[in-house]
């Protein structure tokens, strides 16, 4: 899987915003980030970067294994 | 895994609007990894279309916050304009701007400029614009300067963001982000005078329309790809040309296509394969002129492979030596090499610079890769040289008043029909918004003030929001699926041949017409999953007619049956609009002057060698 956990969130939105795809979004209740739409992840990494606590892990794979043009 | 509510995926995805049972009877998240239902059931359909919330009204509304968007606004605000600038995500943090790292300033101290436009001549085989170029190098420089006192060679590419938001807010700049913009407004006489987004994070507040009105818009919205695997296209799915295009603007150089690669092993994990540039601190200024024949990233290796010449060569991503190409008799200049190489100080043409590549991976590992695999871009066409076309280099959408484009949004064809160095693609962006904005500023000082035709807008958020009301139907998912493995093979955008082109539209023209109508979103990711589906299938189907269209090989362009470059009929751009039955397509011829010198013999002019070309030559007697 691709972004497969956060871990010692402290909820500041950074990795929400961060996001280009949409995948995180921030609980109503606990007013923690969490793996909302993971199948979207493009595993850029750019929610770890942001977050200021290095909460997030990734893994390489995506939920659906892209085909490549060629090669 | 571990399940710590509010941190952990949730087992079930709710909120994604598909029922448990639709995604295959999961048992945790891995049977996400089945392919995506085809008609699914809308969990949580909305009951009525919501009402927008109030006006965000302004001079001028820029669309996107990458480096096009951010120096449009910025020039705006200059002029004395007040700007609304929206982006689908965060200030800095959408688009390509996050990872960006090359420059390729023109520094007239050190290079020579009819060296450089000699070179992207062979190398852009002649069809790069030769006025976009002389304005590139002309204002590369100060482009650079401005980047360097803004500090953004201090900080590593996504940090640009933080910069780019103190610059807009100090300016007054207004800022609406996590907002997707769907349409553009126009009034009687289709002068652009505003558009039409909507809130899709419905985390807090149900997913609503969200209402701009100016009297001109520029949109920076970027590139795209088919939520590509294995490069960093991330967000970006064509928006601006889904735009400008329903607004009746032309858009060109689609028959192009970028061929980065990404590599066996995961090929979608695209950190591991551009993590250099997403980490680095400081601008990688490029050693040397372009490069003639730059190798790596021609159509040379899908050639191969679709001959059946498997080239395995290690690693994915930039760097290392790139594989051979049949028919060209090159080597790498030693500027190539310390190009390619990017190591410290001997990667940079200006001494006084530093760059901090940030040591190993932050784990100290080092992903294994396995081999070089073609198209991690499927779908993205040459930087700048796909989007609106505009034909005064005002950035103006030729025909539809009050919209401009710039950076990957504009079809400027700066840099030519495929990959012709690297460093061109950020401070172009620059360069055109703030061109963009110029002319924008003269424009709304004479254009009118918007007048909303409410009916039309009303129709428009009907439409937006029907994927939401519908209580069953085709998912987004699925269509992006299709989508993605009609496009993406080998022997449909890159080598090209008419029955197989015809094959692909077929099917592209299906969906677009009779599944697209009927998709559904359970919530506001949904849909904006659902609308950049189309987005993409709109794409698709200008590739493959463009593809059809040019009825030559140039460039990344290569049809079997066409293997020749035919400067009789085919130097000019291809552009394409909407008609009333469907796409238009028309020649745009390029000024004589650019045409290669008639004295050349054609295999100067054209070094790379297409299979079959030679014999196509002599049958024509092309010499």
């Amino acid at each position: 899987m691709p972004v497969s956990q956060i871990r010692g969130c402290i909820g500041c939105g950074n990795c929400v915003k961060a996001c280009p795809p949409d995948v995180l979004r921030l609980d109503n209740a606990t007013g923690k980030a969490f793996i909302a739409y993971p199948e979207d992840c493009q595993i850029c990494h750019l929610c770890r970067l942001s977050c200021p606590v290095d909460a997030i892990e990734l893994t390489p794979d995506q939920h659906v294994p892209p085909i490549v043009s060629w090669g | 895994m571990e399940e710590e509510r509010g941190e952990t995926p949730k087992g079930e995805a709710p909120s994604s609007g598909y029922s448990r049972r639709d995604l295959g009877r999961l048992a945790g998240l891995s049977a996400l990894a089945l392919a995506a239902p085809l008609i699914v059931t809308n969990q949580s359909p909305s009951t009525h279309v919501p009402k927008p919330g109030g006006w965000h009204s302004s001079d001028i509304l820029v669309i996107g916050s990458g480096f096009a968007g951010v120096f449009a606004a910025l020039e705006a605000v200059r002029h004395g304009m007040t700007v609304t600038l929206v982006d689908k995500g965060t200030v800095g943090w959408s688009g390509l701007s996050p990872w960006a790292s090359d420059s390729r300033p023109f520094d007239p101290s050190i290079y020579d400029r009819k060296e450089w436009i000699d070179n992207l001549a062979i190398n852009t085989e002649w069809l790069f614009d030769r006025k976009w170029m002389d304005i590139f190098l002309d204002e590369s420089m100060e482009i650079f300067d401005i980047l360097e006192r803004w500090g953004c060679h201090a900080v590593r590419p996504f940090e640009r963001s933080t910069v780019f938001r103190r610059l807009l807010e100090d300016a007054g700049v207004t800022l609406v982000e996590r907002v997707m913009v769907t349409s553009l407004l126009q009034d009687g006489a289709g002068r652009v005078n505003g558009a039409l987004g909507f809130t899709y994070d419905d985390s807090q507040e149900p997913c609503a329309p969200v209402r701009f009105a100016a009297r001109a818009v520029i949109s920076c919205a970027g590139a795209g790809a088919y939520k590509s695997p294995g490069f960093p296209n991330w967000g970006q799915t064509f928006d601006g040309d889904a735009l400008a295009y329903e607004a009746g603007a032309w858009i060109t150089g689609k028959e192009f296509h970028d061929t980065h690669p990404t590599f066996s092993k995961n090929p979608a994990a695209s950190y591991d394969g551009w993590r250099w540039a997403q980490t680095v601190k400081g601008a990688y200024v490029m050693v040397g002129p372009p490069e003639p024949l730059m190798g790596g990233l021609t159509l040379g290796n899908a050639i191969n492979v679709s001959h059946g010449r498997l080239m395995r060569v290690p690693g994915g991503g930039p760097g290392g030596e790139p594989p051979p190409e049949p028919g060209v008799p090159r080597k790498p200049s030693p500027h190539e090499i310390a190009n390619r190489n990017y190591v410290g100080k001997g990667f940079l043409a200006r001494s006084d610079l530093t760059l901090d590549f940030g040591g190993p991976p932050e784990d100290g590992s080092v992903p294994e890769q396995g081999f070089r695999v073609g198209g991690a871009t499927a779908g993205m066409g040459v930087h700048k040289g796909e989007g609106v076309y505009c034909s005064d280099y005002s950035c103006g959408a030729a025909g539809v008043p009050g919209l401009y484009a710039a950076g990957d949004a504009l079809g400027s064809m700066l840099c030519g029909p495929l990959y012709p160095g690297r460093g061109f693609a950020s401070f172009g962006s620059a360069i055109q918004g703030r061109r963009a904005a110029r002319s924008a500023v003269e424009y709304v000082r004479k254009a009118p003030a918007a007048r909303i035709d409410r009916a039309a807008l009303d129709r428009k958020i009907e439409a937006l929001f029907a994927p939401r009301t519908r209580k069953e139907g085709f998912s987004p998912a699925w269509v992006t699926q299709v989508l993605r493995n009609t496009m993406t093979p080998l022997h449909i955008l890159y080598i090209k041949d008419p029955r197989r082109l015809d094959g692909a539209l077929a099917s592209i023209e299906y969906l677009r017409s009779r599944v697209v109508p009927h998709m559904v979103a359970g919530d506001g990711h949904q849909l904006r999953v659902a609308i950049e589906a189309q987005n993409m299938l709109l794409n698709a189907e200008m590739k493959l007619r463009a593809g059809l269209f040019r009825t030559e090989s140039r460039g990344t362009h290569f049809r079997e049956d066409y293997p020749f470059r035919d400067d009789a009929n085919w130097f000019c751009l291809v552009v394409m609009r909407k008609g009333e039955d469907g796409m238009v397509l028309e020649k745009r011829p390029l000024p004589d002057a650019w045409r290669p010198p008639a004295a050349m013999a054609y295999r100067q002019r054209y070094p790379r060698v297409w299979p079959g070309e030679d014999a196509q030559l002599q049958s024509r007697g092309i010499a």
